[in-house]
């Protein structure tokens, strides 16, 4: 079957509409019964339409949301629908005023009089003009003067520069020093649109897509702003997005079971950041039921019980098998079977201490009981008020 | 203009969206080759489904199984492929229901959901085609087989480009008889070709 017939052959769901509907003339009423014999897709298209119609659902509302939901889960489709020129345009045009800005701030710098005339325009205009604009050729302050009595500047500059005037304005120097001399404060403050260039650009937010190699979004996906305590995630399409970022300031993407990368702010906007999987790091997850989160770091929902005594580190289970996993039978003397009951202190930190043998097994088998407790994972200490404090506990250790 | 050049060629025919999709892993190729049937896909889904949400969710969901299982696949024919998948789908989907709404409710009769349906996956069209003039000749023969209502039915239908109205005005037949006339002749015709061409 060639291209054209496919084309011929397919039926759109509203070619199956205006069938039913009757709005068709007999060669496309004959084109569509055809079809419908040939394709069970668009026989069961039809009972489809049919079904909605008896139901009263709305097909035109539903096939819009999904639509939607479509681009949504592919992401970016809308801006792909702009023409191709577009953007190129807009990169033009802010390439050639970029060039031109650059251009006008550059001159002053390299060239003479007539050019610092003009440059200092702006200064006057720009609201840190409290400045005195420093030592230059007389003649020219003298019309720098007249433009700030003409402006109602405060007088407080006037005398700034009077008393500049007759200290420094003695020996001409050529404008090229003039300009060196400048404090690069005071040369930042002359050309606000200069420095906006050369220095850190500001970005507005950046926005940029995680997933995996394979091109799966990654949701919740942690964005770290290295250097800084700011950080978002992505959503369940994989998107984020961070306001105010500097060009190149560095991101740190990571998600658990994948390895993390680190890309610069500008490097984003070239697209999806695809992170790899990694399954070194799926050991790091286990460890996670021992330690202690503040509530506030624990995104998920958590069930807090407030304890009145020192609770063994995470869930009970989880430290039955630590004891399992590391309880070492004392090899010397007779084997023993039994329960070795310890009370013991939990201090502040949850750091257990000061251990009493209340039920005993064998001297070997206590020691054991102790170094399995003071050596294993921290305790959840008493809360009172809201506040770690030591308490006692007893705990037993069965050897079986 | 030199713009152009970032273009990319475009896909037109479903096998190159496959094919492109396949190559490049690229979301958006498969999503637009979606779209074009997924207003057919959430027709489908109300057929059986007969839920208005459901049948919502069934469309994002098959979305979400192509996008792995286009690239596991082989798919010569993917408007078929995507039929089978679709009803497949939406079966096991029914039945899922039928089996937990038997567990919590065993009393309650159920027979009449399409659910008893076979999954199936339908032959392609294309395949029906090959080789057909070679079997032209026994068409006619074959024709004669068929009962008078069946081969006018269709000679109509075939032969002479006219719709269901058409066939009905001309013949006077009962309009909903001519439809399974013309399905029921299809089908014997095409049992009695493959014979004669065993």
């Amino acid at each position: 079957m060639n291209e054209s017939q496919q084309f011929n052959d397919s039926l759109t769901i509203d070619d199956l509409r205006r069938y039913r509907a009757g709005q068709l003339t007999a060669a496309e009423q004959h084109r569509v019964e055809r079809l419908l014999l040939e394709h069970p897709l668009y026989a069961d298209a039809l009972d489809g339409v049919d079904r909605a119609k008896q139901q009263g659902i709305s097909m035109d509302q539903g096939n819009q949301e999904l639509r939607l939901k479509l681009q949504q889960r592919i992401g970016r489709k809308p801006v792909r629908r702009l023409p191709v020129w577009l953007p190129a345009a807009a990169a033009s045009v802010c390439l050639v005023i970029g060039l031109l800005l650059y251009w006008q701030n550059d001159q002053p710098v390299s060239t003479d009089k007539p050019a610092v005339l003009r440059q200092e325009q702006p200064t006057q205009e720009a609201p840190m003009t409290g400045f005195p604009p420093l030592a230059s050729v007389t003649r020219k302050k003298k019309q720098v003067k007249t433009r700030t009595a003409d402006d109602k500047k405060p007088n407080a500059s006037d005398p700034a520069i009077n008393s500049r005037d007759q200290v420094a304005a003695r020996p001409i120097a050529p404008p090229d020093t003039v300009l060196s001399l400048m404090a690069p404060s005071d040369r930042v403050a002359m050309a606000p649109q200069a420095r906006r260039l050369t220095a850190v650009r500001p970005l507005k937010h950046v926005v940029g897509f995680v997933r995996t190699k394979e091109g799966m979004p990654l949701a919740g996906a942690t964005i770290q702003l290295l250097n800084s305590d700011r950080g978002t995630t992505t959503d369940s399409t994989g998107r984020f997005q961070l306001n105010e970022v500097n060009g190149n300031d560095s991101l740190q993407i990571s998600f658990i079971g994948y390895n993390a990368k680190r890309i610069k702010a500008e490097d984003l906007r070239a697209g999806a950041v695809n992170l790899e999987q990694d399954t070194q790091a799926l050991s790091e997850v286990v460890v996670i039921g021992y330690g202690t989160a503040a509530k506030k770091d624990v995104t998920k929902s958590v069930a807090t019980i407030p304890p009145d005594k020192p609770r063994q580190p995470g869930t009970l289970v989880d430290y039955k098998s630590y004891l399992d996993q590391n309880r070492r039978t004392p090899s010397a003397g007779p084997v023993r079977h039994g329960t070795v009951r310890l009370r013991f202190h939990v201090r502040r930190d949850g750091r257990p201490n000061r251990f009493k043998i209340i039920r005993s097994l064998d001297l070997d088998y206590d020691r054991e009981a102790i170094r399995l407790i003071q050596q294993g994972p921290r305790w959840q200490p008493a809360i009172r008020r809201g506040k770690p404090v030591g308490h006692m506990t007893e705990y037993d250790v069965i050897f079986p | 203009m030199f713009f152009k050049r970032f273009r990319q060629p475009k896909p037109t025919t479903d096998a190159d969206y496959v094919a492109a999709y396949k190559a490049t892993g690229n979301l958006e190729l498969l999503g637009e080759l979606y779209e074009r049937y997924m207003d057919l896909v959430y027709a489908v889904c109300l057929k059986y489904l007969r839920n208005e949400e459901e049948s919502k969710d069934a469309v994002m969901q098959l979305f979400e199984q192509l996008i792995l299982d286009v690239r596991k696949y082989e798919i010569t024919h993917f408007k078929s492929w995507l039929y089978a998948t679709t009803r497949n789908y939406c079966l096991m989907q029914l039945r899922q229901h039928r089996a937990a709404l038997q567990a919590s409710d065993l009393s309650s009769g159920l027979e009449d959901g399409p659910a008893e349906l076979p999954l199936v996956v339908w032959p392609d069209a294309t395949t029906e085609l090959p080789d057909l003039e070679q079997r032209l000749g026994q068409l006619d023969d074959c024709l004669k087989t068929l009962s008078n209502e069946q081969r006018t039915s269709l000679s109509l239908f075939y032969l002479d480009q006219k719709s269901y109205a058409d066939i009905v005005s001309l013949t006077g037949y009962d309009p909903k008889q001519v439809k399974s006339y013309i399905q029921n002749g299809r089908r014997n015709l095409k049992i009695c070709l493959d014979k004669r061409h065993e």
